[in-house]
């Protein structure tokens, strides 16, 4: 069984007496790496996947006063992690626009990173769906959260969580049907 | 189908995010994140707050010296001494200040009550019977000269009224505006008496006017308790006062004596807007109205309460 992103199975309730860097460190020790993990599903690069789950939890720890809970700890390292996700990706479309195109036969540097995550078919496909669509499937399917869930993460509500689901899935069949 | 297609999603997920394994130096990079980077090593700090702090007490120590100084001088002058005879010399002033300031506050308090408590019972809505009696004893005298349509002095007919009983109307006061004479108590012949000083009580006026009979020409100025029953409306309490039977002779010589005596004494208060005392239309209104019993109303309507009393 793999880990999930679901807060029931966290750390459990954190004190509220506890300062900031001891429920960091619960907190790290627990989800680090299935949020690095969904974090690199999104940006699709391991080493950027990292840094944008320490900002979070950098993020995190200088608002534990307002906090103060495990759960809501978690849903918002859930929904920085999404955030910043949106933002290297948007960030990496505007440099991969002006960058200077490499030569054909030269592999760019991302190239080993994302065939890691692109040996199978499915995150192939995946990486063909938009933004919002790609996170809708992986919180679902990879962090198994509820459409709630998954709102709150996205910023958005249920209706269009399951809108959003709805257009990846037909999307994502369509392009497994034409690749198969 | 789609379940089919959900659990193929959820499988190559996870397979995808069990090859990705995190660095292991993750939560020390974030608290290398965390930790605050001082801005200044603790060997600078020190040595710039040794050489400042030495710079800072070097020109402040006399700076400090003088500010104790003066600080316990301060404390020295309002320590209470240790004896009588330091007390006495140091507070030896407090006492003529003390009663010096409490000279003037009580010379100004009183100053300040004299100043305004008359005019505090003044413009209080509760008529007093001195501040009326002047202005009906002038109304009187002007109205009987005009009754009589002879020039009676206006003291004459003031002087019948002893103890300020008639000229104690307050509407008389009303209807009497001061024409800017002298308000002299002497009898004149003239039909437009001057006012009578408002200010002035009737007790002081009334004597001399009843001891010097003006040379008027009415027939008889004294007087006379007999020329009440002329009256149209006797007045039992006032029987004694000679103020109706000054115009009763008057009145007697036009066969309506007292009649017009009241009227001549009331018209003044019947008009609304008060004529200047000793006017020519004022003194010949009465006697126009004088036999009218409309003319005989006004006066207990106006008269003020002792005087409605005793009509």
């Amino acid at each position: 069984m793999t880990e999930t992103l679901v807060a029931d199975v966290a750390i459990g309730p954190v004190p509220a007496e506890w300062d900031a860097d001891r429920a960091l460190t619960a907190l790290y020790s627990e989800h680090y790496r299935s949020l690095v993990r969904l974090a690199a599903l999104l940006v699709r690069d391991i080493a950027t996947a990292e840094e944008v789950v320490q900002d979070a939890f950098v993020a995190m720890h200088g608002g534990w006063r307002r906090l103060r809970d495990s759960d809501k700890a978690l849903s918002y390292l859930r929904q920085s992690v999404v955030n910043r996700s949106r933002s290297v990706l948007r960030h990496r479309v505007v440099v991969d626009r002006n960058a200077p195109k490499p030569a054909p036969d030269e592999p760019s540097a991302e190239h080993g990173a994302f065939t890691l995550l692109e040996r199978s078919a499915v995150v192939a496909a995946l990486r063909t769906l938009p933004p919002r669509q790609r996170e809708a499937l992986v919180l679902r399917y990879y962090g198994d959260l509820s459409e709630a869930q998954i709102a709150a993460a996205m910023g958005i509500s249920k209706g269009a969580v399951k809108s959003h689901t709805a257009r990846a899935m037909v999307a994502l069949r369509s392009v497994l049907e034409r690749e198969a | 189908m789609n379940t089919d297609y959900d659990d193929v999603l959820r499988q190559a997920l996870h397979a995808a995010a069990e090859s990705i394994e995190p660095a292991g130096d993750g939560l020390e990079r974030i608290r290398a994140r965390i930790r605050p980077v001082p801005l200044l090593s603790l060997a600078t700090a020190a040595a710039w707050c040794s050489g400042v702090s030495v710079r800072l007490v070097s020109w402040a120590e006399p700076a400090v010296a003088a500010a104790i100084d003066f600080f316990w001088a301060a404390v020295d002058r309002f320590r209470p001494g240790q004896g009588p005879e330091h007390a006495r010399v140091r507070y030896g002033w407090l006492r003529p200040v003390a009663a010096m300031g409490t000279a003037i506050f009580v010379v100004a308090a009183g100053a300040f009550a004299v100043m305004t408590l008359p005019g505090a019972i003044s413009s209080s809505p509760i008529a007093l019977p001195w501040s009326s009696h002047d202005g009906s004893s002038q109304t009187a005298g002007t109205s009987g000269l005009a009754g009589s349509g002879s020039p009676l002095p206006s003291g004459a007919v003031s002087s019948g009224a002893p103890g300020g009983v008639l000229p104690g109307n307050p509407t008389a006061t009303a209807t009497c505006r001061p024409s800017g004479g002298t308000g002299t108590k002497s009898p004149s012949p003239s039909s437009s008496p001057s006012s009578g000083p408002a200010t002035t009580p009737p007790s002081t006026t009334s004597p001399p006017t009843t001891t010097t009979p003006p040379t008027s020409t009415s027939p008889t100025d004294t007087p006379t308790s007999p020329s009440m029953s002329d009256s149209t409306t006797p007045d039992p309490g006032s029987a004694g006062t000679p103020t109706p039977s000054v115009q009763t002779p008057a009145a007697g010589a036009s066969g309506q004596g007292g009649t017009m005596a009241q009227a001549a004494f009331v018209v003044p208060s019947k008009s609304q807007a008060p004529p200047p005392c000793g006017s020519k239309e004022k003194t010949s209104k009465p006697s126009a109205s004088s036999s009218g019993p409309s003319a005989l109303d006004p006066p207990q309507h106006t008269l003020g309460a002792g005087q409605r009393g005793s009509a």
